[in-house]
């Protein structure tokens, strides 16, 4: 059969192949990484895809990054240190250049923060910035100060999300023009963009770090999970991301690639609506805690790729408590709950699910609904297209539960905390003042150990209170090819200074 | 030609008024784009604030009228997505959905065309019955489906074209006969029964017994006559074609306005969606029929 296919093909496309070059095998200098979807534009505080970030990573510095073990470390700024509680300064790395000559200086980090402050053209990233930024100073050209409204103890990990922009060339050029042609401090300058197609980034030989191993990465834009399985294993894409766990097996025994898994920063549960009966009586959200087997889950549904988490804060993430103990599977425990709140038969609620936003998202939202049905819950699960999920969940409309994924940078827990359980800030579904009081405590406590001692206390209080179903942190697969040598990031950043060529 | 033009575009602008009125409520009915475009930590405050700034806060109509303001001015409005004016971006798709449609049309005539003759020459027997799986599979099969196939076939296990991108002519291949495949299917149908009707004139039978040989029969008496009707089912499934670009795109990554406004529809980005429905579907498609068409031309 094959013989037959390769005779007729043969014949067939012999015409087509003779005129163009070879388009399978990749140049030997450069890299070619394949994503699902483009950038949208390049400007890093106009697109909020982490698909993107990925990318912007190559373009542009933060003033420090956060490496995988969690430790806050220098990039555009060489040191820091806290004048007082609200007051952070900043120094300055010498003799960086954007890419196209301007010098780095102080005025570019208080533009760009400026920027992501501005509340009448908001910029679509870091929402948050304007409530706990005051004022950002510079002091002279190599030192700046941020002042915060409030001791924020997160801040440091904050840097690493904000890429610094060239203040003068920005404001020649304006925000449309620079989104399409952007300079950066980064490893990589800006080559050809044919939209929707691939992405050219050239290295850049006076980068600060030195000059990058590898000359050329291409980030190409595959949608199909199976096509870009296809690209990596003919050679076209030397990293693809969100490996499909099907084609795993397949991969790792193809002696031309690896596989690379990594505890991922994003942590899946189903949330209740805290003040919509039945979910408003704790014993249910306990119930529901103990009737729910995440193991299994995990298990099951992911084939092992994913990790049971009993706290709402990622494990890889700076404050997650490492001695909680999570909820046994009981179901008789269960039951008996259900009774002593009153619901001795079950009740029926629906359970709102993202379809193909998280990988395999209905199918563990109707797992979750198949383990409820054995205390009695009915749990229906509806399946709706994410921006009028999001939309409703975000007006504070999901009447029941709802399964939903949360993480990323900055790999704090307060980042968490403040989007899903502080009335000060989000806590849309759920919030009661002894949260509130620990949450605003770890934010300003500024000692690493005593930050950890309260949010574990809060992680106890938050599991005792179980405004979530607790189910699983996710993994990222990566697909690469042998002659790359990169490592992934928890950040899920696709850092290519950090790679090199076999 | 200039009447049917001026008409066709007068008869346009009505359809599209009512068309962009129906995207306009649907889009609008159908998930805030301020909340999508905001990451994940975003607060409700920040929504409306967005929202306010991008003029979603105005009432229904006051956008609408403002949209179809700009609009006749030539503004569609900025993509919320990618920051750059709606139609030119959406018009820097069209060349690679041109190539693509284009392609497979060229391809679908010069494959259907054959075959179809052939087919009705061997009624009943095994060329006939080779064509008929042919198309069957063509109509049958989703576009996606054969799409993957071909990347499984041609580019993963034979290696002989890539299975993604734009720019040489091997990456125009596989998406190309994926789309002309689907496209072909009516098409060689159409010439077969067209072909068998005409077979069964009174003139094929005396233009073979003058002693003409068969193919001249076929091509110059035949073919001829067969062709309108293929012709017409031709320009018609221009139409279908557009929906089946978009699953090509997709499946090959293909950089063209199809995959581009499925991305605008899911993100809510509706400058870049009204842009489409205004500029290249209505107005491109409408024309294409007309000049495609020679039936809608002539009414």
């Amino acid at each position: 059969m094959r013989y037959a296919l390769q005779v007729v093909c043969t014949l067939a496309c012999v015409l087509v192949l003779a005129a163009p070059g070879a388009v399978l095998s990749a140049a030997d200098t450069s890299v070619s990484i394949a994503q699902g979807i483009d950038a949208q534009t390049l400007d890093p505080q106009m697109d909020t895809l982490g698909s993107s970030t990925a990318i912007f990573s190559n373009l542009y510095d933060p003033l420090a990054m956060i490496d995988n073990t969690g430790k806050v470390v220098p990039a555009l700024a060489t040191g820091w240190k806290f004048l007082n509680d609200t007051t952070l300064e900043l120094t300055l790395r010498r003799g960086v250049t954007f890419q196209n000559g301007e010098p780095f200086t102080a005025r570019d980090v208080v533009f760009t923060l400026q920027r992501m402050m501005a509340t009448d053209h908001p910029v679509l990233t870091h929402p948050w910035i304007a409530d706990i930024v005051k004022s950002v100073v510079a002091v002279d050209d190599y030192t700046v100060r941020i002042t915060t409204a409030a001791p924020d103890a997160p801040l440091l990990r904050r840097l690493e999300l904000w890429f610094i922009l060239p203040a003068d060339t920005f404001q020649k050029e304006g925000a449309q023009e620079f989104g399409q042609h952007p300079v950066g401090t980064g490893a990589y300058q800006v080559g050809p963009w044919a939209k929707n197609d691939h992405l050219t980034l050239n290295a850049y030989a006076e980068y600060w770090r030195g000059a990058p191993k590898i000359s050329q990465v291409t980030f190409r834009v595959i949608p199909e999970d199976f096509a870009r399985y296809v690209a990596l294993k003919t050679g076209a894409a030397d990293i693809v991301v969100n490996l499909p766990p099907e084609r795993v097996a397949e991969a790792q025994q193809d002696p031309n690639l690896r596989v690379e898994a990594i505890h991922a920063s994003r942590t899946i549960f189903i949330g209740m609506n805290t003040w919509n009966p039945p979910f408003n009586n704790v014993k249910v959200r306990q119930a529901l805690n103990y009737a729910v087997d995440s193991t299994q889950i995990v298990q099951t549904i992911l084939k092992g790729d994913g990790y049971p988490n009993p706290s709402p804060v990622n494990q890889t993430t700076f404050g997650y408590c490492p001695t909680l103990t999570p909820y046994p599977h009981d179901p008789a425990k269960a039951r008996a709950l259900l009774a002593q709140a009153g619901y001795p038969h079950g009740f029926t609620a629906t359970l709102a699910t993202t379809i193909g936003r998280y990988l395999d998202d209905v199918q563990v939202a109707q797992a979750v609904s198949g383990q409820l049905e054995t205390v009695g819950v009915h749990a229906q699960v509806a399946q709706e297209e994410w921006p009028v999920y999001w939309g409703a969940w975000l007006s504070k409309k999901q009447p029941g539960m709802y399964l939903l994924g949360f993480g990323g940078a900055p790999l704090d827990a307060d980042y968490v905390m403040a989007s899903h359980f502080d009335s000060t800030r989000r806590g849309l579904y759920y919030n009661s003042p002894t949260s509130d009081k620990l949450i605003a405590e770890g934010r300003r406590t500024t000692s690493d150990a005593a930050r950890k001692q309260i949010y574990c206390q809060l992680q106890q209080y938050l599991q005792a209170q179980a405004p979530w179903i607790y189910l699983f942190d996710q993994q990222d697969i990566y697909g690469l090819t042998k002659r790359v040598v990169w490592q992934p990031r928890v950040d899920e950043l696709i850092w290519m200074y950090d790679a090199k060529l076999q | 030609m200039q009447g049917y033009l001026t008409r066709r575009i007068a008869h346009s602008l009505v359809a599209l008024l009512g068309v962009t009125l129906v995207a306009f409520v649907f889009v609008n009915a159908s998930g805030d784009p301020a909340a999508l475009l905001l990451p994940g930590d975003a607060t409700p405050a920040q929504a409306a604030a967005l929202r306010r700034s991008l003029g979603l806060d105005r009432p229904f109509l006051t956008q609408y009228g403002l949209f179809v303001w700009q609009a006749v001015h030539g503004n569609f409005g900025v993509s919320f997505r990618q920051q750059l004016p709606a139609a030119p971006l959406i018009l820097s798709y069209a060349p690679a959905t041109a190539e693509l449609a284009v392609g497979a049309s060229v391809v679908s005539v010069v494959v259907a065309v054959p075959l179809g003759i052939i087919a009705a020459s061997y009624r009943g027997r095994l060329y006939d019955w080779l064509t008929s799986v042919f198309v069957l599979i063509g109509q049958s099969a989703p576009i996606f489906w054969l799409g993957l196939m071909a990347i499984w076939i041609f580019s993963l296990e034979l290696r002989l074209l890539p299975p993604f991108g734009r720019g040489t002519l091997a990456q125009l291949v596989l998406p190309v006969m994926t789309l002309a495949w689907y496209v072909s299917a009516l098409l060689t149908r159409m010439t077969r029964a067209s072909m068998l009707e005409v077979l069964d004139q009174d003139y094929i039978r005396t233009a073979r017994s003058k002693g003409l040989s068969w193919l001249p029969v076929i091509l110059k008496h035949a073919l001829r006559n067969a062709a309108i009707p293929v012709l017409t089912v031709f320009g018609l499934q221009f139409g279908e074609l557009l929906g089946g670009v978009v699953v090509t795109e997709t499946v090959f990554a293909w950089p063209g306005m199809g995959r581009a406004i499925v991305d605008a529809i899911k993100a809510r980005d509706y400058p870049v969606v009204l842009a489409t429905i205004f500029v290249a579907v209505n107005l491109l498609v409408d024309l294409s029929y007309g000049l495609l068409d020679p039936r809608i031309r002539y009414q």
